[in-house]
């Protein structure tokens, strides 16, 4: 129960502190001003109910003030919003641990608000504006103004206790607390001066008359109760309505709260009696107590108000259990794997008739069940986003600055962990953007912008993911401050610093110990921060980017997946060992297995992948293992990308792909950064869950910068070029760069056709290919008869007249440098060079001075890759 | 139903619910106790072990408050249970029983 009154005391205080920032910007905003009330009065009224007196205390100040601004007699002004809020940040702190709340030091709080309250005396019933039939009832004008508001009904409900209560098999108390849940019970009469003594024979049934106001209509309210319509006396909201414009508003005293709290229980001496109110007693139609069953359900189905339909439509789960129920999901998730995987055993004699069928209904349905699971565990991130509503105005008024906080796509909904994730970097981000984005308002207005600056905090989903962005209007990043302020703190070498595009330099704040901020404060700028962010944000499975132009403003972008506890992996082996890689920061695998060992340069692999240079690590080699058996230099080459690196790891085997449930690492395990966590693979297998970030700090040059650097190192360290080494039925070997082969097709002489001196090739789409032979337009040694087989190399390229190059032999490939090349020795056209390859002189050709030779045309300049003529 | 009559004082104790089941029969004796006791100077009732109250429950207790109006003694209820407390404070009879309110949910 107690943990039940923090949590919901909890939830108003949050919607307390959203209102009354909201109600500073607003504060003609009445339904506003009746949230805080009623979140305020809500509060107060179960901290009552548990005796919490400091609580109650506290609370009823708060709501007497604001009592006063909803009647208008209290103006919204900043100081009274930090009042309130001041408040409520104490009542936070009661609330947290409510039995020492007393403890709480709130004097301040409750002698500023208190200074608030003009003393005004409690109504007094102004009978002469009400129907007589109210006349023996004592009430609060607040809840009456309450319920006003609400646009409920008032009716008096007439009930004898026995004949309408016991003989319908109701107890009394089940049967108010009935009356109760529907809606404002304002007061009750119960007539007992007209009742039996002990030596009555025919004992009369005692009267109690109820003052209920509620949205039900007088015919719903009958059927629910089953009561006779002259039990019922209505009246129309009008009456109360006049009644409270003639009444002075209640202003509730400092004073400690009478016993007798809330006013509509308090005792008073009945003086309705049964003539008085017109009450009728008509002969009672007993009910049997199967249809009181039935009238009661339909009651809460038909009858109830929408509000209270509403509660009954979600229930209140506990985290714990919630965890409880991911974890069993996720052991399903791991069971069903290991089903699928046997059933695909299951083949020929194995085979089990029925198995496939079943295992994929358990499939499914274990899919939807871990889907519907995780989908319990999102939250909107309205419960984040909404808290800014107040840290933003506070920064404002600190530093001075006008800050209007836009908030978008509240119900964009995340898993709650990585909502919690989440938490700190957004504060650190809104703060950096209150405390160094925006500027004073005289610096906007000289820089021709709005005095008040503007932060957009925004969610939304993107392929998949969510994207929030954190967007200002301030003075934004100056990309060569950045670069000073790197080099001054030896974070960058003048030399890389001049290679950075600006957008590149903004990257320099998520570096540790960066800021550029010129003092200290307590808000922001001590350096420790942005490069936290990015962790907390990485660690989440998240990626951060920034975006900023100098004057305009600053985006901080931030991409997250929808749930951490189970996700798509690509499976690796390495060493033996399986390794699981999210495939969130997997961008492509290269199959290097029939490809020449990759280059080095300096200490670091390196592969070139489509005109660029990617650093590469070797698994194994980061993590010591060592193989049992010898294992080829090619493997596969997974590229990576995480937030600000771009690599490749070389593992030894692809397993394939699987839903992988992340399960966290034993204490001895979580030192090791290069692991997120572990996981149980199909066969049951354990698998280490590699982290992207952590395996790139093993890069030669540690973070994005290193890539730039690399880019730097590119243009200047030479590139090895990949050449076929083959031969043209002449003893001489030739080397064309790989990049000029579409295609090599192993062909017999025989098919050879002749036309004239012109040899062809009919190929299997009945097109005919052009053959060439080297020797015809290179000096090269006379030609050998050719052999039985023989080999087409088929060169990019061409046009529409395809050729194709007849080879006898393929000798191997090969890496050559430019400058290892011999450009002197032979000159003639068609040849580039030689060089020495496998210890054989080899002649390099430029394939399109051949093709020129040969009366081809040689395809444009911007069409042919660099290399085919150097 | 036990009682006791300290000088003065009829003290009447409900070890068990009083329901329309009983009430009759409780009734009765209630009614005897009265009888034997023309000059007391009050009544207390002692609901302490008593765990619940129905309307027929309700009635009787009103009967018994009515008694006392009529010979114009003092009466009071004792120890009842948190729900009949409850109950007695909705029907706002606590006052008339000797009871204090109880905070009830605004």
């Amino acid at each position: 129960m107690l943990g039940l009154f923090i949590e919901e005391a909890n939830e108003h205080l949050q919607t307390f502190g959203i209102d009354l920032v909201a109600l500073e910007s607003n504060p003609g905003d009445v339904e506003c001003i009746n949230r805080v009330f009623r979140a305020a009065h809500s509060i107060k009224g179960t901290a009552g109910f548990f005796g919490f007196t400091s609580i109650v205390e506290l609370t009823h100040v708060m709501e007497s003030v604001l009592s006063l601004v909803r009647d208008g007699k209290l103006p919204v002004t900043p100081q009274l919003i930090s009042l309130l809020l001041s408040a409520t940040d104490k009542l936070a702190l009661m609330i947290a641990n409510p039995e020492a709340a007393s403890a709480i030091e709130v004097a301040a709080e409750k002698t500023s608000l208190n200074a608030l309250l003009e003393f005004e005396p409690p109504i007094d019933f102004d009978s002469a504006k009400l129907p007589s039939e109210l006349l023996g009832f004592q009430i609060d004008a607040e809840l009456v103004r309450r319920a006003v508001l609400q646009g409920n009904n008032f009716f008096i409900l007439n009930l004898r206790l026995k004949q309408d209560i016991e003989d319908q098999g109701q107890t009394p108390l089940h049967y108010f607390d009935e009356i109760a849940s529907l809606g404002l019970l304002l007061d009750s009469v119960t007539d007992i001066d007209s009742s039996s003594s002990l030596f009555d024979e025919a004992p009369p049934d005692i009267v109690c008359s109820i003052l209920l106001a509620t949205a039900m209509e007088d015919t719903l309210l009958l059927g629910a109760f089953s009561l006779p319509a002259s039990q019922l006396i209505s009246f129309p909201k009008e009456t109360f309505g006049a009644w409270l414009k003639s009444q002075p508003t209640l202003v509730p005293s400092a004073k400690p709260m009478p016993e007798s709290y809330p006013q509509s229980l308090a005792i008073v001496t009945p003086q309705v009696t049964t003539s008085a109110t017109g009450l009728a007693i008509q002969p009672v139609i007993h009910q049997p107590p199967t249809v009181v069953a039935k009238s009661q359900s339909a009651t809460i189905s038909i009858a109830t108000p929408v509000a209270r339909q509403k509660s009954e439509e979600t229930v209140r789960i506990s985290v714990t259990l919630l965890d409880s129920l991911m974890d069993l999901a996720s052991e399903l998730v791991l069971g069903r794997n290991r089903l699928v995987r046997i059933s695909d055993q299951a083949t020929g004699d194995n085979a089990i008739e029925g198995l496939r069928s079943v295992v994929q209904e358990i499939n499914s349905v274990t899919s939807e069940l871990q889907h519907s699971i995780m989908r319990a565990r999102l939250q909107p991130v309205a419960n984040l986003f909404s808290r800014f509503n107040r840290i933003v105005r506070d920064l404002g008024q600190h530093l001075h600055k006008e800050i209007n906080l836009e908030l978008i796509g509240q119900d964009v909904e995340l898993d709650r962990s990585i909502l919690e994730g989440l938490s700190d970097p957004l504060t650190h981000l809104v703060r950096n953007c209150a405390d160094h984005a925006i500027a004073t308002p005289a610096e906007r207005l000289a820089a021709g912008k709005p005095a008040a600056g503007n932060i957009r905090l925004s969610a939304a989903h993107l392929a998949g993911r969510v994207q929030i962005e954190v967007r200002d209007d301030g003075r934004g990043l100056d990309p060569e401050k950045l670069k000073s302020k790197a080099i001054e703190k030896g974070l960058l070498t003048p030399e890389h610093a001049a290679h950075l595009t600006d957008q590149e330099a903004c990257q320099l704040i998520f570096l540790a110990g960066f800021s550029t901020a010129e003092t200290l404060s307590d808000i922001s700028g001590r350096g420790v921060g942005m490069d936290v962010v990015k962790t907390n944000i990485e660690r989440l499975g998240g990626r951060v980017e920034l975006q900023s132009r100098l004057g305009e403003g600053t985006s901080v972008i931030i991409r997250l997946p929808l749930t951490l506890a189970i996700i798509p992996a690509l499976i690796a082996n390495c060493g033996g060992k399986c390794f699981a890689i999210p495939q969130l920061n997997l961008e492509e695998i290269v199959d290097q297995r029939n490809d020449s060992p990759l280059a080095t340069i300096g200490d670091s692999q390196v592969l070139r992948l489509r005109e660029e240079l990617l650093p590469v690590i070797d698994l194994s080699r980061v993590l010591n293992q060592t193989r049992k058996e010898a294992m080829p230099a090619n493997r596969f080459v997974l590229v990576l990308k995480t937030d600000q690196s771009r690599y490749g790891i070389i593992v030894d085997e692809i397993a394939g792909t699987e839903e992988i449930v992340v399960k966290p690492l034993g204490r001895h395990l979580k030192q090791i950064p290069y692991f997120s966590g572990a996981t149980i693979l199909g066969q049951g297998e354990l698998a280490l869950i590699l982290e992207p970030s952590a395996l790139a700090s093993n890069l030669a040059t540690p973070s994005s910068l290193s890539q730039t650097a690399l880019a730097a190192t590119d243009t200047s360290a030479e590139i090895p070029d990949r050449v076929l080494l083959f031969k043209a039925s002449c003893p001489e070997p030739l080397a064309l760069h790989l990049t000029n082969i579409a295609r090599i097709e192993c062909i017999q002489s025989s098919a050879i056709e002749k036309i004239g001196d012109q040899e062809f090739l009919r190929q299997k789409n009945d097109q005919t290919l052009r053959l060439l032979r080297f020797p015809h337009f290179l000096p090269l040694a006379f030609p050998t008869p050719d052999n039985e087989n023989l080999y087409v190399i088929v060169p990019r390229l061409i046009g529409e007249h395809p050729v194709g190059f007849l080879a006898s032999d393929i000798l191997d490939f090969a890496d050559i440098l430019a400058s290892d090349m011999d450009r002197q020795s032979i000159t003639v056209p068609g040849v580039m060079g030689t060089a020495s390859i496998l210890e054989k002189l080899t002649i390099v050709l430029c394939l399109a001075e051949v093709l020129n030779t040969a009366g081809f045309a040689a395809p444009p300049p911007s069409q042919a890759p660099s290399l085919l003529c150097a | 139903m036990n009682s006791e009559s300290f000088p003065g004082t009829l003290v009447i104790s409900f070890p068990h619910p009083i329901l329309s089941t009983n009430v009759a029969e409780l009734r009765t004796t209630l009614a005897k106790q009265f009888a034997d006791n023309p000059n007391c100077l009050g009544v207390e009732v002692n609901l302490e072990h008593c765990p619940t109250i129905d309307s027929s429950g309700l009635n009787l207790l009103a009967a018994v408050y009515r008694e006392c109006i009529k010979r114009e003694i003092p009466f009071k209820v004792t120890n009842p249970a948190h729900d009949i407390h409850r109950l007695l404070t909705i029907l706002k009879l606590n006052k008339r029983f000797g009871l204090p309110s109880l905070p009830t949910e605004p």
